[in-house]
């Protein structure tokens, strides 16, 4: 049985973590993209990015001011057992995150903007489950999602006869317009098809959830990703708009299927530290801590779908 | 804001707008980018001076004595020029290019 305590803990060393001390596979990518920029003032800000990631390591300091806003996201076993508050399990560990590490304040009302200074707010803890079967775990990812790039979001409801090109265009035309305001370099998220909440989320969960060089895993998206890429980086937008080769660590794509009058398309900017902590925590109360993001390999192909979501939109 | 107190430099990230830009050159100031750094950032902080409008929170305004405090990078100058436009200027054109490209390659390919 998995306590309400236990994931409350959880969570607090999660988000605690995840500000901190970032995962593998982006500080290789910040230290390869630091060795080849050739432009000489995005090299010394990606110097300054390197040496940051080893001072907040050392110093316990967070590596970006911005908590953002913090989501959860959970893949929860068919076969483990909960008990207690769930949604008070993710807001009991954040609230203590926010008093130890410590972080601000940075979830508001959006109305009243009143602030309850813990980081939580109405639906905040934002939590995204997903049913995993015949697991005795419960596998939580906390995302500090921070906001200079979550604002550059973009998603358009496009007309199918805009096809591929109409999606690529629009996610290169939401990357100019983003310029160096979400922090680049970037890891793009971009979801394809689906419905209006769906390709968010798609967008959403490739920019966050999947790691630095990880292929979709059929070929033809794999190579989607490479392209859109390539032709990102060729903006020559670089390190917070500076200039220069590194724009993007990274593109990814999630689709699903959509409606035959439809093309929905959504994009979705990481910024630089590209946050992320994952543990699993088995019933019999063991936690297995997933640091360098390996296992996320092959985890966000989208084949826990429904079959009737499986078909591309886009062949 | 800028015309009334006429700072000579601010630090920040993501750029000020065209309108700004102009009452930079009128006063005489620039706008240094710095990186989202702040573990680098707090050991250069040497001494917290002063404290605004502490009811903001997170947005408070401080008033802090710094050493050697950066990267810091001119993005924005007194003379007009900014670099994020530039840089976007760029990378309009660029893409536009590519566009046009692709709809040569699709149209060769019907």
């Amino acid at each position: 049985m998995i306590s309400e305590s236990q994931v409350s803990h959880l969570v607090a060393e999660l988000y605690a973590r995840a500000m901190i001390d970032i995962p593998k596979d982006v500080e290789d990518a910040l230290r390869a993209m630091h060795e080849s920029e050739t432009s000489e003032w995005s090299h010394e800000v990606l110097g300054g990015l390197v040496d940051n990631l080893q001072v907040a390591r050392e110093r316990r300091l967070v590596i970006c001011q911005d908590n953002g806003v913090n989501a959860h996201y959970v893949r929860y076993g068919t076969g483990a057992v909960f008990q207690g508050d769930w949604r008070e399990a993710f807001a009991g560990g954040v609230r203590r995150a926010t008093q130890e590490v410590p972080l601000r304040p940075t979830a508001v009302d959006p109305i009243t903007r009143e602030n309850r200074e813990d980081n939580t707010a109405r639906g905040v803890p934002l939590i995204d489950v997903e049913m995993i079967s015949g697991a005795d775990w419960i596998e939580i990812t906390t995302v500090p999602k921070g906001f200079g790039s979550e604002n550059m979001s973009q998603l358009a409801m496009l007309n199918p006869s805009d096809g591929l090109d109409g999606v690529k265009q629009f996610v290169l035309e939401a990357v100019v317009t983003a310029g160096g305001r979400p922090c680049p370099p970037v890891v793009l998220g971009v979801g394809v098809g689906g419905t209006f909440e769906k390709v968010a989320l798609m967008a959403k969960k490739a920019a966050v959830l999947r790691r630095i060089g990880d292929r979709h895993p059929e070929a033809h998206i794999a190579e989607l990703e490479i392209e859109l890429l390539t032709r990102v980086n060729a903006l020559g937008i670089g390190p917070f708009g500076l200039g220069g080769d590194t724009t993007a660590m990274d593109v990814h794509i999630e689709y699903a299927g959509t409606h035959i009058a439809g093309n929905p398309v959504a994009v979705n900017f990481q910024c630089w530290p590209a946050r992320a902590a994952t543990a699993r925590i088995y019933n019999d109360g063991r936690i297995e801590r997933l640091i360098d993001g390996e296992w996320l390999k092959d985890k966000w192909s989208g084949k826990q779908d429904s079959p009737a979501l499986a078909a591309s939109a886009i062949e | 804001m800028l015309r009334r107190l006429r700072f000579r430099g601010m630090i920040g990230k993501g750029g000020m707008s065209v309108q700004t830009l102009e009452a930079m050159q009128e006063v005489g100031c620039v706008y240094l980018l710095v990186p989202s750094i702040s573990a680098v950032l707090t050991t250069k902080v040497k001494d917290v001076k002063e404290a605004y409008w502490e009811d903001l929170l997170g947005e408070a305004i401080f008033g802090i004595e710094v050493e050697a405090f950066g990267p810091l990078v001119v993005a924005m100058d007194a003379h007009g020029n900014s670099l994020f436009e530039d840089v976007t200027r760029a990378a309009r054109e660029k893409l536009q290019r590519s566009t046009a490209r692709d709809e040569l390659d699709s149209g060769a390919a019907t």
